[in-house]
């Protein structure tokens, strides 16, 4: 094979110039100077009926332009990532903090807060659910009467999964360990607060909308039926974008249906902005979870059996939780990843979302599968711990291996990548994990845990699939357009190496123009860490297309100049000439080979494309293809408990990933630390805390200054390994990393807590509180264990 | 709109503070004045800045007591040699915010804002201080710390008062100090349960405490009790003594944290305590 020139290695972003001086644009930075500023009037109460609503005042108010309701709106009002649920504008209730009641559009941002201050609601007020069980009590409210999206009461929807016989399993097990697991709201905190710049199009009567969006054409689709013009009418794009971890796939459409709305109504530019509280209360979150689970094992470590029931958190809106088929989502994910990335022959998982009245669950870096992992790799130091086993070796025991079946009852297959055993063994080398380790003494006590994932490559939805547009220019430069967006994550900058590597040119000669409906066809949504595979796989297309109308017209003018006919096959392309192989000196340009190609009627524009194999997820039973590979990761954390504050530092992580093949090592590295600090997050020391019992199900923790995630202080010593077991369908064996990441910190940092103070936690965040109230459980535990092995005189007495 | 001021002396910041009464306000590194401004909940006419006060800006030491200016930033009081001897000092203000915050924020801010889980107050408290205001119409007083918090987010001063500088004593042999903040992550947080500690051992026992609590009452207040008790202890029946329960002083609010902040909180006393012990001893520089 060829080597790589540009492909696997760390060029240097193409952002990186703009981003490190500040000059990258970000869409505030292209707020109109004439925009009016929109404001929304939210509830006082995230579950309330609305008995009035007077908007005379705002509406007399001097500089307010528009002031609209629920009856005001010119389309739909109902929109949403996969179904069309969460309304514009409340009309008549109100099922969360972040369902507006009314717009206001004011020439400046103090008169239009002014304007939604003088707004006058009546309210009944509503009891508010931030759990799935009281949600699901026989007398609980419920949230939305007679809706098409509820599967029965507060039930949202279930997804089962059904392999082998668990019954059977667990009569074979040794062991069978049944435990509740418990994981948190989280919020994404991304640097960049939702906007949406709304501009009104005097020519076609439509719209143009910018905000940071992970996915222009899926939000088009959505939004225009909310506007009520045709989507050929609607121009989405997005420039930079701090940030989205999966949020920005949702509450691009909040603030979207805002300001498009607004626009619409006064025919003027809108400019619509979260602040950061706003952010925190409105936006989706990771869906909490609640996880019933059952393990049988042999004494051998052999895995005989998984059964769990999961209840998710959902929030007020369907968002990207799923629901019914073929839109299976989040919830589905935590039905089959129950089983983390093991063999295991006898499952039976059910996944249950409810409504609740907290912000919208919603895709969040991982989407479903740490809450499903975390269950599980808990289960296995616990399994480890109860038959004495190394706990790498039992994850070694149990990994999925070529040819198992997986408990979608699909197989696991070597040309796809299976590199979880190369993690494990690289972890346990860097990590010292077979030497002699100091577990502190009291009350510092120290250990070290570790924990697995495995995370399927793109959206097992039927139109997972995508489309690039390229270009090359009479000078030889190369526009490539897609409707990726670039949110942190370098798919510019890897969207170039991979056509230039195909096309055998420099890296520099591309320009990549990305997320927006006017550039490119639809490459499909920034989501699934899909990008670099199923996007790269089109991005190839495109180049070998280009390739193959420009390479006869090179052979053709070589072969005029060596006075002999050329074959195709005989030329290659290397740092953009196209050249006889083994000779770089024989050859032209593709600038030189444009030119002449230009003129004799050869196109110079192509559409690339790649479908992976079609993903048919059935229901009850589970089976059927969902993602075509995945990829697979071991993360070694290392801590330090406090036992008399609860205080827990995390000392060190050592995390391999198995990633098919890094297209940018460097970036690949990049994604690996921060979904590493991301997850340590998780484990100690975020969630969203409602208040249901003082404050009507208000959200407590609304600012950075309560809600905590961590500093740059906080964040250990890392070391990434990448590992490259390469995808036979990836582009150069690539499979995606962007979200999987986060997946093994938190349960590799509770498993070090449960190896430092021989307590099993099920629920994180470990902060000072939760930790504090485990360690008094324990030592009243103990102490009552204690008790009674004392002399029977004593507990005589204590009866008596 | 407000109008912004610059004083260069005491006397000039003090007729403006007279001038514009509860109208005026004092922002000295700005960072709680700036907010309460930048959110509404503050609308002053005045805005006083304290970024010429070259007078306030010294910090010295006089008949056995660190004088802290009235504009000295946390940043300037972490450089100084006077306060690097004082352990639990320096724990205390190098824990509040982060650098961008300690490069502008002052004690006087800290004191002056009056929150329950303010750092620099806290050690404040543990270390006997002094507050020195100067006003027009009242001229100079001197306000012992444990006088000077009346509720949450309130203190004794009077609208026109200036807080000219902040007193404690300095360290001498046989002394020390201790700080201890629980926080839910390593920095950039406001501590859960705060104690401070100063105390004077001789001979193995100790003579002197003085013990500050922080976020567990309305304000920062004194542990008169455990000081008492203390008096006389050895280090391990010190250590047991704070190990042994809530101080009488901790009057707990109802929170989320209740609970953990009662069973944390004699950990954190102790540990503040045994801190100071081995600074008096001599086992830390
Ligand atoms: C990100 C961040 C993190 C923080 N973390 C912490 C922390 O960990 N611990 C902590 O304790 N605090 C923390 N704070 C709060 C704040 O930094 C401190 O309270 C600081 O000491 C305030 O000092 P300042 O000079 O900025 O006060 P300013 O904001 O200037 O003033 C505060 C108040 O005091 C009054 N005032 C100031 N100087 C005088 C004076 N000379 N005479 C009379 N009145 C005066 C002002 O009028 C105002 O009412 C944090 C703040 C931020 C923004």
């Amino acid at each position: 094979m060829k080597d790589l020139k540009v492909v696997g290695h760390s060029v240097v972003r193409s952002d990186a110039f703009a981003k490190a001086t500040g000059a990258a644009r970000y869409t505030p930075d292209m707020i109109p100077v004439d925009a009016l500023v929109a404001k929304v009037k939210w509830p006082d109460y995230p579950h309330a009926i609305l008995k009035k609503i007077d908007v005379s005042k705002a509406k007399a108010l001097p500089g307010v332009e528009a002031v609209m309701l629920a009856k005001d709106l010119p389309g739909k009002n109902g929109y949403g990532p996969m179904v069309a649920d969460k309304p514009v504008i409340a009309d008549g209730k109100v099922c969360y903090e972040g369902d507006p009641i009314a717009l206001v559009a004011a020439v400046d941002e103090e008169t239009a807060k002014k304007a939604v201050d003088l707004i006058e609601v009546e309210y009944e007020v509503l009891p508010a659910y931030d759990n799935p069980f009281d949600a699901l009590k026989p007398d609980a409210v419920i949230i939305h009467p007679n809706s098409p999206f509820a599967e029965e009461g507060n039930i949202c929807n279930t997804v089962t999964v059904t392999t082998g016989d668990v019954e059977k399993g667990f009569a074979e097990a040794d062991y069978i360990i049944e435990n509740d697991y418990q994981t948190p709201y989280v919020e994404h905190t991304y640097f960049e607060q939702d906007i949406c710049i709304a501009e009104y199009d005097w020519n076609t009567g439509g719209l143009t909308v910018t905000s940071p969006n992970q996915a222009v054409f899926q939000g088009r689709r959505h939004m225009a039926a909310v506007f009520g013009i045709p989507q050929s009418k609607l121009r989405s794009l997005c420039p930079y974008v701090g940030a989205g971890f999966g949020g920005k796939e949702d509450a691009c459409l909040d603030v979207t249906a805002v300001a498009g709305v607004l626009a619409l109504k006064t025919k003027k530019k809108v400019v619509f902005q979260l602040n950061r509280e706003e952010v925190f209360r409105t936006t989706g979150k990771r869906h909490a979870c609640w996880i019933h689970h059952k393990l049988g094992i042999k004494k051998d470590g052999r895995i005989t059996a998984v059964q769990a029931e999961t209840y998710l958190g959902k929030g007020a809106y369907v968002s990207m939780s799923g629901f019914k088929a073929p839109a299976y989502a989040v919830i589905q994910r935590t039905a089959i990843y129950a089983a983390g990335t093991y063999y295991c022959p006898n499952y039976k998982t059910k996944s249950v979302g409810v409504y609740t009245n907290t912000p919208y669950g919603t895709a969040f870096r991982g989407f479903g599968v740490p809450q499903a992992t975390f269950a599980m790799e808990c289960q296995m130091d616990e399994a480890a711990r109860l038959i004495g086993m190394d706990r790498i070796d039992i994850r070694r025991l149990n990994m999925l291996k070529a040819g198992d079946m997986m408990v979608t009852g699909t197989y696991a297959m070597a040309e796809r990548g299976l590199g979880l055993g190369e993690c494990l063994d690289k972890v346990r080398a860097k990590s010292g994990w077979d030497k002699p380790f100091d577990h502190g003494k009291w009350p510092y006590l120290r250990g070290r845990g570790i924990a697995a994932f495995m995370y399927g490559t793109g959206i097992p939805l039927m139109f997972e699939g995508a489309c690039v547009f390229a270009l090359i220019n009479t000078d030889g430069s190369v526009q490539l357009n897609y409707s990726s967006t670039e949110m942190g994550q370098g798919i510019a900058t890897t969207g170039a190496q991979m056509f230039a590597e195909e096309m055998g040119m420099k890296f520099t000669d591309i320009e990549v123009h990305f997320s927006d409906t006017l550039s490119s066809p639809d490459s499909g949504p920034t989501v699934g860490s899909r990008s670099t595979v199923i996007v790269g796989n089109a991005i190839r297309d495109a180049a070998q297309k280009l390739r193959a109308n420009l390479f006869p017209v090179a052979a053709q003018m070589i072969g005029a100049k060596l006075g002999f006919t050329v074959d195709t096959r005989d030329l290659t392309a290397d740092d953009s000439v196209i050249h006889i192989k083994g000779r770089p000196d024989i050859g032209l340009t593709y600038a030189q080979v444009v030119a002449k190609a230009y003129i004799s009627q050869v196109p110079l524009a192509v559409i690339g494309m790649w479908y992976p194999p079609h993903p048919g997820f059935q229901q009850p039973s589970g089976h059927g293809p969902t993602m075509h590979t995945f990829a697979y990761g071991v993360h070694y954390e290392e801590i330090t408990v406090d036992m008399e504050t609860g205080m827990i530092s995390v000392d060190k992580s050592v995390y391999a990933c198995d990633i098919g093949k890094a297209i940018n090592p460097l970036i690949v590295e990049g994604q690996m630390e921060g979904a590493a600090v991301q997850a340590l997050g998780w484990g100690v020391m975020e969630e969203e805390l409602f208040d249901t019992k003082r404050r009507n199900g208000k959200m407590e923790n609304a600012t950075f200054h309560s809600y905590m995630i961590p500093t740059a202080m906080d964040v250990p010593e890392h070391t990434s390994i990448i590992v490259e077991c390469p995808n036979e369908l990836g582009p150069w064996g690539a499979k995606g990393i962007g979200e999987p990441g986060i997946i093994p910190g938190a349960p590799a940092i509770r498993n070090a807590f449960l190896d430092a103070t021989g307590i099993s936690a099920g629920k994180i965040p470990l902060t000072p509180y939760e930790v504090m109230n485990l360690v008094e459980a324990d030592q009243k535990k103990k102490a009552e264990a204690k008790a009674k092995k004392a002399p029977a005189k004593k507990s005589a007495k204590k009866e008596g | 709109m407000s109008e912004f001021f610059k004083p260069k002396t005491v006397k000039e910041c003090i007729d403006l503070l007279d001038q514009y009464g509860s109208k005026a306000m004092i922002v000295n590194g700005g960072t709680d004045a700036v907010e309460k401004i930048n959110t509404g909940k503050a609308q002053p006419e005045a805005v006083i800045l304290m970024t010429e006060m070259k007078e306030l800006k010294k910090i010295t030491v006089k008949d056995g007591a660190v004088h802290v200016g009235g504009a000295v930033t946390y940043l300037q009081m972490l450089k100084n040699a006077e306060i690097k001897k004082n352990q639990g000092m320096m724990i205390a203000v190098g824990a509040i915010g982060s650098p961008p915050v300690r490069v502008m924020a002052t004690p006087a801010g800290n004191v002056g804002t009056a929150a329950p889980s303010a750092d620099c107050t806290t050690m404040l408290m543990g270390s006997d201080a002094k507050i020195h205001v100067v006003s027009k119409k009242e001229g100079e007083r001197v306000i012992p710390i444990d006088k000077f918090f009346v509720k949450t987010y309130v203190n004794v001063l009077k609208p026109e008062d200036l807080i000219t500088e902040v007193e404690f004593p300095a360290m001498q042999p046989g002394m020390g100090s201790g700080y201890v903040r629980l926080t839910r992550r390593k920095v950039q947080d406001i501590g859960k349960v705060l104690v401070s500690a100063t105390i004077e051992v001789k001979r193995g026992r100790c003579t002197k405490a003085v013990i500050g609590l922080g976020a567990l009452n309305a304000t920062a207040v004194r542990a008169y009790s455990v000081e008492e008790a203390l008096v006389g202890l050895s280090r391990k029946e010190a250590q047991e003594f704070c190990r042994s329960g809530l101080p009488k002083e901790a009057g707990l609010r109802p929170s989320r944290y209740t609970h953990y902040k009662e069973i944390t909180t004699p950990v954190a006393l102790e540990r503040a305590v045994m801190m100071a012990w081995d600074q008096a001893e001599g086992k830390v520089k």
